[in-house]
């Protein structure tokens, strides 16, 4: 054969493809693995494997030719019909895994993520009902993962949601909601809600007639097994068991087609789920019992299949409730950051969508309604209840020029704002990305209990098969060695011990944000319990952060003039403090002139150059920096203002200090509390600020802090965190976030308390969404409470498998009171979880 | 018994995915000639009931010669017993059509490869029997698709030679045929719909049933080792 094919070796073919990779892993013909198998054949150049003799024959058989396979056998009618038809996979990468759906779906496998489409892909949050397990979630995931244009896909079962990022050019949303039906579940977007009802009614009907009849065909299955202790004649025998078998079949193909089709859908994917253990389970009981039933016999297990799909409804019903109480709070989120705004053009009012709105677009909201985007307060104050985000129900009074977060509900009269960011970019949007982003996080243990589930179903089938055929072999009789195994299948189910861990990870996250906790990293709540060393920042912490300049201090030059200089200078800098001297130089009428040559220095000040002078603004440090010289005087009056806890600002140009400024901030009210509270929990607690070192203690004595450092850059706060966990402690570290960030990412928990602005951007574990301190106490039992809680799960998840099993072999459990048990189970880690939730206060 | 029979019966099933990949172009090549447009003497329903016919009797002539080799490995190993005559060996023949089957599972697995000699010995035949092979996939008679089929139970195929050792364990020529018919049974209403079924399962799906049914010829070998065993026991 070969020498034919040698004279053809010059030429080559159009379709010739020289061998990738993925030709030699897998068959030519079949397209399954080769293996270690030999099977080879020569055409032309190319080497073609073959996984088993048979498809080497095959292929002979077919492409034959008189000299041998053409080496363009590939583009025969056969071998394109052949590929058409999906027989043969058309390469490795692409697969034949849906054919025969949409066409612009089809074209082939995944999308690899190049650069370039993930800069085009935009994201689409979806809500998807019908998810009973993990296993489902993560079919789902699979699937999309493989559909052309999907860059990304997570699919979070608790939650019910899903994220996917796509590229529109290759797909559109309604294609991926039409893939996801395909598998069986009821996708929506966000905003249309009435969808989820439909799933829910007509899982209740399901229910409620598989219940109705199974009640019925218990009370028949009662007097079976009695007649059984009274010999019936056959007659009596067909008067009973025909019944149940008409009675069953709707139960188990009605009421159980949900869990049927789910089954279905997943073995033809080749991922085994719940599903298809119950549903082998009910099928064999009813299939063995048909073919009873034609015997003659009375073992029947009509009983055992329709119980065994009522409870798993009955048991899917509850989850999917209780499910609902724990995840709707986002889904309320998500909706609030969808809403239309009211525009007022020509003194008309329009209803554009919340995407339009442009920055700095003024937009009206009335009494009663909920602020769709943030905005800044233009027309008048107003009253506002945030309770929605920070958890605190009481009404905040906001003025005309602060900012309002999206989602406050307006409480009297109405009002026009000003949008001061775009709904992208949002704080609704980021609270509910930042919340996914949470949900989405799994820790160490959830990612091998993923790994065990792809091998759990299968495992479990091959113990009940062993199972039966040990039974078989010790002699014992057909049907109670199949109800055994049967038991097992049931029994093994390890629903609970899959949702153990992430259902207490997302009542926590929905608790937290209840209370206006934001947790961002579910792992590090878990360590906020064992922390044995927390560190306040001091400014806008541990105190209000409200700086009022309540003095000026000059030598040698008048107040006004002072001002002048310095807001001239501070106009350029966004620091809190350079806010507040700018105002008050603008309250007395004082006009600022031009500054060149600006620059801020973290930690230390600003300088720059007003009319030929070189001014610096800054703390003590900053002016030695500076080579500004300080007059004892001023010196002195500075100490004795800072022991008074004081904030003291100096300023001066030339090399010399010609003033101070003076700025008051509040101690928290709860602080003292808050620190009795922790040092008590055994936490060593530190106060740090960039402040003097002075001010610094005198707040810490006020607040019964017994350690501060002041003066401290931000790499000094990051210095202290390494330092207390080298000496083997636990540190949090509770600050703004905005120039604590290093160390806030260092510590071991990080939690940042309330900025409005740009919460993703904060290294933070944990978001105090409100400026109350005590919130922090908060946080410490919501993770004691936590880790408890999931400890108790697997507990409980473990103890009802672990004895199931071995109990199911030795018979003394019978499918029924199994598949009760592994409810039992699921419902009692669901229930437990949320003792999490608080109850309305 | 039943189980005896059921068991090749599931591993037919479950193997079929196997051989959709396998005996599908079979099936495709010989359909496509069927369905070629220039038969303009065919009206619509008798095509569609010509081809139905035509794949009924390529799985029937399957079929039967899955049987006849069931058959005749059967016997063989039911004279190779009887002409050894030990008694301490009689469960030997269970325990060699075990290992057999043990090995070829490992096979189907693609962990262990076929053994050089053997694939020596298909190169042999393959001149020959292609040609011959070819002229029935042409042909539009229905004797053909039963010669077809016929001659496609000879194909070598690791699952069907692990179920032909499975037959030949019986060391009964009527339950060595028996044991076939059911093997081959399971595999029919897959292939039937070969068109639907290929592109109903993934890539994926068939490579796990693909395994399963290793791991079941490995099972099923292992408990005819244990059973041939248990008589030197």
């Amino acid at each position: 054969m070969s020498e034919s094919l040698r004279n053809h070796a010059n030429d080559r073919p159009a379709s010739f493809q020289s061998p990738e990779t993925s030709e030699k892993t897998h068959c030519a013909l079949c397209g399954l693995p080769i293996g270690c198998s030999g099977a080879r054949y020569i055409a032309g150049e190319e080497i073609l494997r073959f996984c088993c003799q048979g498809c080497l024959g095959v292929f002979q058989i077919l492409f034959n030719h008189p000299d041998g396979v053409p080496r363009d056998f590939r583009s025969t009618e056969l071998f394109q019909a052949c590929v058409k038809s999906g027989i043969i996979p058309k390469d490795e990468k692409d697969p034949v895994y849906l054919r025969g759906q949409k066409k612009d779906l089809d074209e082939g496998g995944s999308l690899s993520p190049s650069r370039e489409r993930e800069e085009h892909a935009q994201t689409l949050l979806l809500k998807i009902d019908g998810m009973w397990c993990t296993a489902c979630a993560w079919l789902i995931e699979e699937v999309l993962k493989k559909t052309k244009g999907v860059v990304r896909a997570n699919v979070f079962f608790l939650s019910d949601t899903a994220q996917i990022r796509y590229v529109p050019s290759f797909l559109n949303p309604q294609g991926i909601l039409a893939r996801i039906r395909s598998l069986g579940y009821h996708p929506t977007r966000f905003e249309d809600f009435t969808e989820g009802r439909k799933e829910k009614i007509n899982l209740l009907v399901r229910l409620g007639i598989s219940a109705f009849l199974t009640a019925n065909i218990m009370m028949i299955s009662f007097a079976l097994y009695m007649g059984f202790l009274e010999d019936l004649t056959r007659q009596g025998i067909r008067y009973l068991s025909y019944p149940l078998w008409v009675l069953a079949t709707p139960v188990v193909f009605y009421g159980g087609f949900p869990i049927l089709q789910r089954a279905f859908l997943a073995l033809r994917h080749g991922k085994p789920t719940m599903e298809s253990l119950i549903s082998v389970g009910a099928l064999s009981a009813y299939g063995y019992s048909v073919l009873h039933v034609l015997k003659g016999s009375l073992h029947l297990y009509f009983d055992t299949a329709s119980m065994l799909i009522t409870l798993v409804l009955l048991g899917r019903t509850i989850e999917s409730h209780a499910k609902e109480k724990v995840s709707r709070g986002m889904a309320e989120l998500y909706r609030l950051a969808h809403q239309k705004v009211r525009v007022l053009a020509n003194g008309r009012e329009r209803w554009i969508s919340a995407d339009a709105l442009g920055m700095g677009d003024e937009f009206e909201v009335r009494q009663g309604e909920r602020v769709p985007v943030d905005g800044r307060l233009v027309s008048a104050a107003g009253r506002f209840d945030e309770s929605i985000l920070t958890g605190e129900s009481k009404p905040v009074r906001r003025q005309i020029g602060e900012e309002v977060m999206g989602g406050a509900l307006l409480l009297e009269s109405s009002l026009k704002l000003a949008a001061t960011r775009v709904a992208r970019q949002g704080s609704l949007k980021q609270l509910i990305e930042l919340m996914q982003e949470a949900l989405l996080k799994k820790n160490p243990f959830e990612l091998l209990a993923d790994r065990l589930t792809k091998w759990f179903v299968p495992a479990i089938l091959v113990v009940a098969l062993c199972t039966l055929f040990f039974l078989l072999q010790r002699g014992l009789p057909k049907d109670i060695a199949l109800l055994r195994a049967l038991t097992v299948v049931v029994v093994a189910c390890p629903c609970a011990l899959g949702i153990a861990s992430p259902l207490a990870k997302v009542a926590a996250i929905a608790a937290g944000r209840e209370r206006g906790l934001l947790i961002r990293d579910p792992s590090a709540l878990e360590k906020v319990k064992d922390l044995n060393a927390l560190i306040l920042d001091k400014t806008g912490t541990v105190t209000e952060g409200n700086f009022t300049l309540q003095d000026v201090i000059t030598a040698g030059i008048s107040t006004e003039q002072a001002l002048r200089t310095v807001a001239s200078v501070e106009k350029h800098s966004n620091h809190y403090l350079a806010k507040e001297i700018v105002k008050r130089t603008h309250e007395f009428g004082g006009e600022l002139e031009e500054c060149e040559g600006f620059n801020s220095f973290e930690g230390l000040g600003v300088r720059g150059r007003v009319r030929d002078n070189e001014i610096a603004v800054g703390n003590r440090s900053f002016m030695e920096v500076c080579r500004m010289n300080v007059p004892s005087n001023l010196e002195q009056h500075a100490q004795s203002i800072q022991l008074q806890g004081k904030t003291v600002v100096y300023f001066g140009w030339n090399g010399k200090v010609y003033g101070l400024l003076i700025f008051g901030d509040s101690l928290k009210a709860s602080v003292h509390e808050v620190v009795k509270n922790l040092e008590r929990k055994g936490v060593e607690v530190w106060l740090v600020s960039g402040d003097a070192e002075i001010t610094t203690r005198a707040v810490a004595a006020e607040s019964g802090i017994r350690q501060s450092i002041g003066e401290m850059p931000p790499q000094g706060k990051v210095d202290l965190v390494k330092k207390l966990q080298e000496g083997g402690k636990r540190v949090g570290m509770v600050g703004d976030g905005i120039n604590d960030a290093a160390a806030l990412a260092r510590a071991d928990v990080g939690i940042a308390i309330g900025t409005l602005m740009n919460l993703a951007q904060e290294a933070s574990d944990v978001v105090l969404l409100t400026q109350d301190l005590a919130r922090v106490l908060d946080v410490f039992k919501l993770s004691t409470l936590t880790v408890r809680t999931v400890r108790q799960n697997l507990l409980f998840a473990l103890t009802y498998n672990g004895l199931g099993i071995p109990l199911a072999v030795g018979g003394l459990l019978n499918p029924v009171i199994a598949v009760v048990a592994m409810f039992a189970s699921s419902l009692t880690v669901i229930g437990n979880s949320w003792r999490i939730m608080p109850r309305k206060q | 018994m039943f189980l005896d029979l059921f068991a090749p019966f599931v591993v037919g099933l479950v193997g079929s995915l196997h051989c959709l990949g396998m005996c599908g172009p079979l099936i495709l090549a010989y359909s496509l000639h069927l369905q070629h447009p220039q038969e303009g003497h065919l009206t619509g329903s008798s095509k569609v009931h010509m081809g139905t016919v035509h794949h009924l009797l390529f799985h029937a002539g399957r079929l039967l010669t899955y049987g006849f080799l069931g058959a005749l490995a059967a016997t063989l190993f039911y004279l190779a017993n009887l002409a050894l005559f030990f008694k301490e060996f009689r469960g030997g023949f269970t325990v060699l059509a075990g290992s057999l089957m043990i090995l070829l599972g490992l096979v189907i697995l693609k962990v262990v490869p076929l053994p050089d000699l053997v694939t020596w010995v298909d190169h042999g035949k393959g001149v020959a029997g292609i040609r011959w092979f070819a002229s029935f996939l042409h042909s539009k008679r229905m004797v053909s698709k039963v010669a077809l089929g016929l001659a496609t139970g000879f194909l070598p195929c690791g699952l069907s030679w692990a179920m032909i050792a499975k037959a030949a364990a019986t060391q009964h020529m009527f339950f060595g045929f028996l044991t076939m018919i059911a093997f081959g049974l399971g595999t029919v209403p897959i292939l039937l719909m070969t068109g639907v079924s290929a592109s109903f399962f993934s890539l994926r799906t068939r490579v796990l049933g693909e395994r399963l049914s290793g791991l079941a010829v490995i099972l099923m070998g292992l408990i005819l080792v244990y059973k041939g065993g248990r008589v030197f026991v």
